[in-house]
């Protein structure tokens, strides 16, 4: 309760002070965070995969033996006291297809006891096998091939120089499951010593598959795990070491045994090697005997039947012959019965034609008869009805005379008239004459009227003919018409004389009409006179017709009597041509019959001599067949007799072989079972540790390793500069509080009550920042680490250890730098008495500075100057340790941006300026260039291939000639010619950048081979590969990044080796415009069968970048953590130098600095201070970037260790702009000092 | 036509929790040019308050002040900035010499901001330090300092030189020194000079005295004829 108002006190002074409180919190959290971060990332790489290898039980150990595995042998293993399970299982590296491309599988026997066995695998997906031709595949990677369930798995027929029969009970597997395997973190697989080369997948199947005697793997797991040792201990190492001894020794006495029994083994194989053999030998002779034999016999059958077969052709000829004959004959009397035939039909066909020419004539004579006789009754018929018909003539012609006479009296009557009419006529022209020169008198009158009347007269005298006339007849009608037309006449006549009667005068024109109509009268008169007389004349014509139609009639009658007479005289001769006729045809008739007869007689003739010779025929066919078959019949025999020789030839011959094959085997067996024995080491046992077999195990521990001492350098220089901090802002609080800690002391508190206001709130901040920094960036940290390591290793899960003492560690130093410099600061105030407490502490003198004895410097800075200057150096522990502050973020930033400078630039200069290849092909075998040439060719047809080179690459371990130093990840890589290889790999100088040549007196080997071996020109290296080593001498060296080689000539390479090399790759340089990469495989690989695999550059690069933008997200965490480190450094460094100050800042206020010089009065010292901070910065960060970028550097990956200048710009702005921005939040504070602080009096 | 400063119902309040204190209450007083004003009064009377507005150093809350015909009350922050690098001289009663720099330094300080500044050595020899202007305040005395202070006051050549306790932290001799070269400042070179003590012996000495008291002005009396420091007693 009593120290109620002290804790009081302490709160109020964190919420007052709570920007400082938390500055220092924060400092702590990031310090100790970083630290207890980055340091639990090993522990949770290695717990991860601790955890993860136990639960699978990861074998310790592998063994393996030229002789494989008994039982026995597992059981004396398990007998050793460090061993804890032993399983014996079966693998074997085969080939299967995969989209056109063979790769390597891996293929491992399922271990029959699955919960005890080792190297247990995860089931990701589907089930474990059930039957036996089912498998389980590893989960694909990147590298790996991508089966699916339910795939099918063809393994090819030989793997190497392997037959996959020899080694699987089949060859087909179907994939019923996902597993991942301990035995693989990383996405690749390992090398094989067949194929490509490399492994690209991993195949389990049931152990009943594989067809070995003897177990080709022993896995063992050790007991001291159980103990607590983890695999990535150095005691690991050292109990593995010397199991390993215990191993082999073991092995050379389980050899031992082996090697007796097969020694006993061997004596027995020997002797019955030897009675076999003799035994074999006699039977063959045998044998041999009974082949020749068989020969002789043979051969005499051939040449017995070759002689049957010449009787056979030339009876067979003779035969033929005779039937050709025969047949010939018989042609011709078939020809001859077709010519008779053919003269039979003529003959029928004439008769035919006669008989029907014959009747044709009949016919006709008597259709003329007939025609003749109705031409005779038709003419008969005709006079008879001439004969009617005159007599009707006879009457007309009566009646024409009649009218003849009659048309006679017409036309005199007719003449009359004409005369009467001309008279008239000539009665009116003498009128008109008359009235022509005189009017009309009364004579014309009479005259007209004398016309009338003679008209009339006329008229009377036309009626009287017309009486006469028949009615109807043309003659009537034309009379009534003259009549009609008279009477017309007449009435004008009257009419006329009416007029003339009237009185009126006539003119001369009436009378000239008049005489007109006279005339016309006239005229008609004439007319009709003619018309009478064209009556007479044609009743005369048709008089005279009568009588020439009478004469014809009986021309007729005369006529008809003559036909009758000749009628009848055909009708006789007809009667005798048809008599004739017919007597004729019988006799035709009867000749036809009689060919006819003859005909059929030949035919028949035809026929039975056609019978004879089929007959005939027959008989010589069956007599040639029956000699035939015999002869193929005995030819049979011959060739089995000969199938049987053959056989028994080959029986012997396989015999003999298989005899020679089994006794020489079983020689070499004995042999080699004898040399075996006999040597030694050839029993051993090879005794493999998880770092000799499993790929990038070893890579994953270095890789924690060298996490591990980044966390070495980084977060405790981070937690340095943190403590650093820490310090300074404490000594300065309680500074700051001297004269309350008097007060405290003054009123009888105990110094460490008095202490412990301080204590407690360094403790609080302390404690909060170690909770709440470890708590976030442990999750935090080794996550992002990992996740970025996860381009390289894959393990199921990632669980965070947290290293206890570590976060002991950090926490015990974050306490010192804050509790215990409390403490230690307090002590040293209250050592003070309490009086001089409760003075204000005397501020510390000003004093002339050392630049002041340069007068020559010091008098060219101006005022301000001098005076930052002398604030500078009177502290200059604060100057050190905001210095140092800045330094330490500034050598932060710069170790990141050195580290990102480092790995970042690798990809772009190796694939971009140094290699120049684009396509690998992988040949299936190792080949002499002369062999390859046909391929060579291909290539440089192929419009996107620029270039191409043979070479060959030996993986190998590299170390100086003494063998001190040893570097992996080298190869051995001979190009086809010393100078071509300058068309895929750009060798130059590292630091000049100068070509290098390939010479045939040595070797060129990268820089980091050189820097690491420290061997330079002229110096020695040792190559080891293909299991012997070689020493070459350097010639050059060449700058690469990307695992280390050893460039050598073929003449080089033969002249160090004494052989000649084979190519096993063709690296190719493609056109920018090659198109699909898949495409182009693809292709070749199906046009060359050789081609194994195709490897594309760009999957390198790309990779690389890969791996090396994981690295860029931990060295940006790092970046970004030591900006905000920057950050809180700076703004603490300045909040307390403003305010140690504000007294002297108000002082300078009240004597009317405005505020940018108030500002500048603090801030230049501010600036100066982190300028110096980013020079001493630059140099730390470049010794901590080298150091860190030599820790982690993989053997595989050389790093650029030149650090840009840009880094240090890019640093030095981040440091700057720290600053800066840390002197802006300070404006605002600056303004917010009262003046009133300069009146108070110190406290 | 007014005086040189006229401070007319000047109010100042500070807010203090829930209480409201009245620090300067309608306090109004004149001073003239080339006079020597002492503002009188206990701790807590105002005075400080007083002197910090006519400083420019604080602001008043109510009422105006008008220095030289310029009211300093409806001066902006860079006005005030200027008024008291122009127009005012400040010395402290803890002297608030920069510590880092000698005597000449702390003088040139001042200086350095101000265009018709003094010569540094002539203010330095008056106020008689010639011997240690090379000299820290850490190394120079009490009295020795104020007299820093003075010269970095006078240097500026101010309208208005405001001194607050000069002799407050300093022996009854030296305090004697300070007030008298205060004194002779006054008159030899006709600048104003505002003091303000709790000492009302010493109140004798000045043209002008303002007795204050809980803020308000109590009253004004003036020396007609004041007495030199060397003859004050206290």
């Amino acid at each position: 309760m009593k120290k109620k108002a002290l804790f009081k006190d302490t709160f109020r002074e964190i919420k007052k002070s709570l920007g400082r409180f938390l500055s220092i919190m924060l400092i702590i959290a990031v310090g100790v965070g970083f630290f207890v971060g980055v340091k639990a990332t090993a522990p949770s790489m290695y717990g991860t995969a601790e955890d993860y290898f136990s639960a699978q039980n990861l074998m310790d150990v592998e063994i393996l033996s030229t002789v494989g595995f008994s039982r026995e042998d597992a059981d004396a293993v398990a007998e050793l006291d460090e061993i804890k399970h032993v399983t014996l299982t079966y693998s074997a590296d085969l080939i299967t297809e995969n989209n056109g491309e063979y790769v390597v599988a891996k293929v491992m026997a399922i271990p029959a006891d699955m919960e005890n066995s080792i190297n247990l695998p995860v089931l990701r997906e589907g089930r474990m096998p059930t039957g036996e031709d089912e498998c389980v595949v590893i989960k694909s990677t990147l590298l790996g091939v991508p089966y699916a369930i339910g795939d099918e798995i063809t393994f090819e027929e030989y793997a190497g120089e392997t037959v996959t029969d020899d080694v699987l009970s089949r060859r087909s597997f179907k994939v019923v499951g996902i597993i991942e395997s301990p035995l693989y973190i990383s996405y690749s697989f390992g090398t094989s010593s067949i194929g490509s080369g490399s492994i690209s997948s991993y195949i389990m199947i049931p152990a009943e598959n594989f067809l070995y005697e003897r177990y080709t793997e022993m896995y063992v797991t050790l007991k001291c795990h159980d103990e607590g040792i983890s695999a990535f201990d150095e005691e690991y190492d050292e109990i593995l070491s010397q199991l390993t001894k215990k191993l082999e020794k073991l092995g050379i006495r389980q050899y031992n045994l082996f090697a007796d029994e097969t020694n006993a083994q061997i004596a027995d194989a020997e002797e019955e090697y030897n009675e076999g053999k003799e035994k074999a030998d006699k039977e063959l002779s045998e044998a041999r005997t009974q082949l020749e034999d068989a020969r002789k016999q043979i051969d005499d059958g051939l040449l017995a039947l070759e002689q049957g077969w010449k009787d056979y052709e030339a009876g067979s000829e003779e035969a033929d012959k005779q039937i050709a004959d025969a047949e010939r004959q018989l042609r011709h009397a078939e020809a001859s019965i077709q010519s008779g035939k053919k003269e039979l039909a003529a003959g029928i066909a004439e008769y035919e034609q006669k008989k029907k020419e014959t009747e044709a004539k009949l016919k006709d004579a008597r259709a003329q008869l007939d025609s003749g006789w109705a031409e005779y009754n038709a003419g008969k018929s005709e006079y008879e009805k001439a004969e009617r018909e005159f007599s009707a003539a006879t009457a007309e012609y009566q009646d024409a005379i009649e009218e003849y006479e009659q048309a006679k009296e017409e036309y005199e009557q007719a003449q009359r008239a004409v005369s009467m009419a001309q008279a008239t006529l000539d009665q009116i022209k003498a009128q008109i004459d008359q009235e022509e020169s005189h009017t009309i008198s009364a004579t014309d009158l009479a005259i007209l009227q004398a016309a009338l009347e003679a008209s009339k007269a006329q008229l009377q005298n036309y009626q009287e003919q017309l009486s006469t006339m028949e009615p109807g007849t043309p003659e009537y009608i034309e009379m009534e018409q003259k009549i009609a037309d008279l009477e017309e006449s007449i009435a004008r006549q009257e009419e006329e004389l009416a007029n003339l009667s009237v009185g009126s005068e006539v003119s001369k024109e009436e009378m000239l009409e008049a005489y007109d109509e006279a005339q016309a009268a006239l005229d008609d008169a004439q007319r009709e006179l003619d018309e009478a007389k064209a009556q007479m004349d044609e009743a005369d014509a048709q008089m005279a017709e009568y009588n020439e139609y009478k004469a014809q009639l009986e021309s007729a009658e005369s006529e008809l009597n003559s036909a009758r007479i000749e009628l009848e005289a055909g009708e006789r001769e007809y009667e005798a041509g048809k008599v004739e006729a017919e007597r004729q045809l019988a006799a035709a008739a009867q000749e036809i019959e009689d060919g006819k007869r003859e005909l059929e007689n030949a035919k028949a003739s035809l026929k039975s001599g056609q019978r004879t010779l089929k007959k005939k025929k027959a008989e010589a066919q069956k007599e040639l067949d029956d000699a035939h078959r015999q002869l193929v019949d005995s030819e049979e025999q011959l060739d089995d007799a000969q199938d049987e020789y053959e056989e028994g030839m080959a029986e012997y011959t396989d015999s003999m072989a298989e005899v020679e094959k089994e006794l020489s085997s079983g020689f070499n067996r004995i042999q080699n079972a004898k040399s075996m024995i006999s040597d030694v080491v050839a029993g051993k046992w090879y005794v493999l540790s998880r770092e000799d077999i499993m790929v990038n195990y070893a890579n994953f521990r270095q890789d924690a390793m060298r996490i591990d001492a980044i966390g070495d350098v980084f977060p405790v220089f981070f937690l340095m500069v943190a403590a650093l901090v820490c310090l300074t802002t404490m000594t300065r609080m309680i500074d700051e509080q001297r004269t309350q800690m008097g007060t405290y002391k003054a009123l009888g508190y105990t110094q460490f009550e008095t202490a412990s206001k301080y204590l407690v709130y360094a403790a609080l901040a302390c404690v909060g920042g170690c909770i709440v920094g470890p708590v976030a960036l442990s999750q935090i940290l080794p996550r992002v680490i990992f996740g970025a390591y996860s381009i390289l290793y894959s393990l199921p899960y990632f669980i965070i250890k947290v290293p206890i003492g570590m976060l002991l560690v950090s926490v015990v130093v974050a306490l010192i730098c804050t509790v215990a410099v409390a403490a230690v600061v307090c002590w040293k105030e209250l050592r003070t008495t309490t009086a001089a407490l409760m003075r204000p502490k005397a501020p510390k003198a000003g004093k002339k500075i050392f630049l002041e004895k340069l007068p020559w410097l010091w008098k060219h800075f101006s005022f301000f100057q001098k005076l930052t200057a002398r604030n500078l150096l009177r502290y200059k522990l604060r100057l050190f340790m905001t210095v140092l502050g800045i330094a330490g973020c500034m050598a932060l930033v710069v170790a990141g941006f050195g580290l990102n400078n480092a790995i970042s630039p690798i990809s772009d200069i190796q694939y971009g300026e140094l290699s120049r290849e684009d396509v690998t092909f992988y040949l299936n075998q190792t080949s002499e260039k002369e062999k390859l040439d046909d391929l060579i060719t291909q290539l440089e047809e192929d419009p996107r291939v620029e270039s191409q080179i043979c070479v060959v690459t030996y993986d190998c371990k590299a170390s100086d000639p003494e063998g001190k130093v040893q570097m992996e990840d080298t190869f051995v890589f001979v190009p086809e010619n010393k100078d071509s290889i300058a068309e895929i790999i750009n060798l130059r100088d590292p630091d000049t950048k100068t070509p290098v040549a390939l010479t045939d007196d040595g070797a060129v080997i990268t820089n980091k081979l050189s820097k690491k071996l420290g061997v330079g020109i002229g110096d020695e290296i040792c190559t080891t590969f293909n299991d012997k080593t070689y020493t070459m001498k350097v010639t050059g060296i060449a700058e690469c990044y990307i695992y280390n080689y050893v460039y050598i000539s073929p003449d080089y390479y033969e002249k160090v080796t004494g052989e000649k090399n084979g190519y096993s790759q063709v690296i190719l340089c493609c056109t920018d415009d090659m198109g699909s990469h898949d495409a182009f495989s693809e292709e070749w690989l199906a046009k060359d069968s050789r081609i194994v695999s195709a490897y594309f550059t760009d999957m390198a690069s790309n990779a690389v970048k890969d791996t090396m933008a994981s690295l860029s997200i931990v060295v940006f965490v790092m970046i970004l953590c030591a900006g905000v480190l920057a950050f809180i450094v700076v703004y603490n460094l300045t909040n307390i130098n403003i305010s140690e100050r504000v007294r002297e800042i108000a002082t300078v206020k009240v004597l009317g600095f405005n505020h940018k010089e108030v500002n500048m009065y603090i801030f230049r010292e501010n600036i100066i201070m982190s300028v110096l901070g980013v020079l001493v910065g630059s140099f730390l960060g470049y010794l901590m970037a080298q150091f860190i970028i030599q820790t982690v550097e993989v053997s595989m990956v050389t790093f650029s260790h030149d650090i840009k200048f840009v880094s240090y710009l890019y640093s030095a702005c981040i440091t700057m702009g720290f600053t800066v921005l840390v002197n802006l939040f300070m404006t605002k504070r600056m303004k917010a000092i009262s003046m009133v602080e300069s009146l108070k009096a110190i406290e | 036509m007014s005086a040189y400063i006229e401070f007319t119902d000047v109010c100042k309040r500070y807010q203090m929790g829930d209480t409201v204190i009245n620090a300067v209450d309608h306090a109004g007083f004149s001073i003239e040019k080339g006079e020597l004003a002492i503002i009188l009064g206990a701790s807590g009377a105002g005075k400080t308050t007083i002197l910090n507005i006519l400083g420019g150093i604080d602001t008043s809350d109510e009422g105006s002040i008008i220095v030289d015909e310029k009211d300093v009350s409806r001066l902006n922050d860079s006005q005030l900035i200027d008024y008291r690098r122009f127009d005012i001289g400040f010395v402290f009663q803890f002297y608030n010499l920069i510590q880092n720099l000698t005597a000449k330094e702390n003088v040139e300080l001042a200086v350095q901001i101000c265009p018709e500044h003094l010569d540094v050595d002539e203010v330095m020899s008056q106020v008689g330090l010639d011997e240690r202007k090379d000299n820290f305040p850490s190394q120079l005395s009490g009295g020795e300092q104020q007299r820093v202070a003075i010269a970095r006051a006078l240097a500026k050549n101010p309208k208005l030189l405001l001194c607050d306790e000069p002799t407050g932290a300093l022996d009854y001799v030296t305090g004697k020194m300070i007030l008298s070269l205060l004194q002779d400042t006054c008159k030899k070179t006709g600048m104003t000079v505002v003091l303000i003590t709790h000492n009302s012996s010493i109140a004798p000495m000045a043209d002008r005295v303002i007795r204050m008291r809980s803020g308000k002005v109590e009253s004004v009396t003036m020396n007609e004829n004041p007495m030199p420091v060397s003859e004050i007693e206290w």
